[in-house]
């Protein structure tokens, strides 16, 4: 192969590799577990309005809790791969590195609705959930 | 510009930098090894080693350059230079290594253009250090970097590191090898 093949060939390898590096970088803004996160502006979604209890068709209401979502096992060293809700984070030259959040911290620190009851409705208990089998 | 305008070039810049410098030492390494002569003959791949440098300098002075200007980073200009001083105590060394690399490859880039007034053996020992600023440099990507934790980016980085090293070890081994 001549010499001016082989440098089209770099130039083609080098135009690939940016336009690789251009697309994966503009669809992951931010990577949870890179040391330097950027300020991408915050995206939190809006607060869900409450829903009216009175207006509620459902017969009856419990007090019982929300029966949390199965907990899977949380590795030793979690490195989740989905990119979470965007948070402003500006890093300065005087602070090292916000600690990342843990899956299981994560879990632990979802609030449980709690429910206001109408007046005149009585509250039940669930009947106690037993699992039979899990996949 | 848009306050993530820096942390992308940034970015960018370093990833392609990475496969450019990659292709860099592979042709370097060609050169002594008969890896690539089904390839081309040694002249040819010479030549590709000497284009390459046009190709990654630009991207590394705009990695730097942009992570100057990123308030993300807020790597100062002392940073860039001087390794292990920068203020993320838990990525010093991460960090370090890329301004260890990037002062290695400056000097190996010089000596370089002004080899034909050197001494050879002084240009030989002061152009392995490339083998040094490459190692460097893949642990300050893989450590400090934003991209190089992605499946698909640490696979490629990786192996192309893993290949090197292997030819690397061989050549200093064997010699040059067998074609």
């Amino acid at each position: 192969m001549p010499a001016w093949a082989l440098r089209v060939a770099a130039v083609v390898v080098t135009a690939l590799s940016m336009v690789g590096s251009t697309t994966y970088a503009l669809a992951h803004p931010k990577n949870p577990n890179a040391p330097l996160q950027p300020p991408v502006a915050d995206k939190q979604p809006a607060p869900e309005p409450e829903p009216d209890a009175s207006s509620a068709p459902l017969p009856f209401r419990t007090l019982a809790p929300t029966i949390p979502p199965t907990p899977t096992p949380v590795p030793a060293t979690p490195r989740p791969t989905a990119t979470p809700s965007l948070v402003a984070r500006v890093a300065t030259p005087s602070q090292s590195p916000t600690p990342r959040p843990t899956v299981a911290a994560t879990l632990r620190a979802t609030p449980v609705p709690q429910i206001t009851l109408a007046a005149g409705v009585r509250a039940t208990a669930l009947p106690k959930v037993t699992y039979t089998h899990s996949s | 510009m848009d306050d993530l305008t820096f942390w992308f070039i940034a970015r960018i810049t370093g990833l392609t930098a990475f496969a450019v410098l990659s292709l860099s030492v592979l042709s370097g390494e060609a050169l002594r090894t008969s890896v690539l002569d089904f390839l081309a003959k040694n002249r040819a791949i010479r030549r590709l080693h000497d284009f390459t440098t046009p190709l990654w300098l630009p991207l590394v002075f705009a990695h730097i350059i942009a992570l100057l200007f990123d308030k993300t980073a807020a790597i100062r200009p002392i940073d860039v230079v001087v390794p292990f001083v920068n203020p993320y105590e838990p990525y010093l060394l991460p960090i370090g290594l890329g301004t260890i690399s990037f002062d290695i490859i400056m000097v190996v880039t010089v000596t370089s253009w002004l080899r034909s007034r050197m001494n050879n053996t002084l240009w030989m020992w002061i152009h392995r250090t490339s083998y040094i600023a490459f190692v460097a440099l893949f642990f300050h990507a893989a450590y400090s970097g934003t991209d190089f934790d992605a499946p698909l980016v640490s696979a490629l980085a990786w192996s192309t590191a893993a290949g090197l090293a292997i030819l690397g070890v061989s050549r200093i081994i064997w010699g040059r090898l067998p074609a």
